[in-house]
């Protein structure tokens, strides 16, 4: 089980590239590419509170519980 | 200031280490005169202090390597937690070599320094294990958002 992050999918739907994102949030562009691309191990309460105001949104719109097995299921379809 | 002083510390024991225990059976052939230990059993002496010079430069090379991560100020990394436990089972040779020159001589200051090589072994070892811990928090740290 893990925790997915959907982050270029909500910086999709604002229209935010991910260097735009790096300056409203003051975080480097390489540590928000860990965090797109689910590399990350953790994330502090004030960066993801930095992010959802940055996106306009809720910390469930970014991050997403799955289950073992489900990811696989999604990645075969 | 400590840090200069700390390296040229380091590789003055490492130049001098090689010429050292590359010198040692002429050194040994001058001073044997002096110390009838060294004259009466001069081959195995030479072998004895040629290996343990080598184990010894051998720690120091990965004494210098760990040093150099310091200085580049990265030095919570797998190949210092290597390093430490090669210095680890280097010494643990060391002190089995001097085991071995019991056997020709038995002086107070031999079995000091199997002991002392021993106690450096383990420390090294436990060293060795505080890195592995602490690599694994830089790299849960590095990978924290």
């Amino acid at each position: 089980m893990k925790i997915i992050v959907n982050l270029d999918v909500m910086m999709a739907k604002r229209k935010m590239g991910l260097t735009e994102l790096s300056k409203e949030v003051d975080i480097t562009m390489a540590n928000l590419s860990i965090l797109k691309n689910n590399k990350a191990k953790a994330v502090r309460f004030s960066t993801l509170a930095s992010i959802c105001k940055a996106l306009n949104c809720q910390p469930g719109d970014i991050l997403e519980f799955v289950e073992d097995g489900e990811d696989d299921e999604l990645t075969d379809v | 200031m400590l840090t200069k002083f700390t390296k040229y510390c380091l590789d003055f024991m490492f130049y001098c280490g090689i010429l050292v225990t590359a010198t040692v059976p002429v050194i040994f052939h001058f001073i044997g005169d002096y110390y009838p230990n060294i004259g009466n059993y001069y081959i195995p002496m030479c072998i004895i202090f040629m290996i343990c010079g080598c184990l010894a430069l051998w720690i120091i090379f990965y004494l210098r390597k760990i040093f150099k991560t310091v200085i580049l100020e990265n030095c919570f990394v797998e190949e210092n937690v290597s390093s430490l436990k090669k210095m680890g089972w280097a010494s643990f040779l060391i002190c089995l070599t001097t085991i071995v020159r019991l056997f020709f001589v038995i002086t107070p200051a031999t079995l000091v320094i199997i002991l002392v090589f021993f106690i450096a072994g383990l420390f090294s070892l436990v060293l060795a294990q505080v890195f592995a811990q602490a690599v694994s928090y830089k790299q849960e740290n590095d990978f924290t958002i």
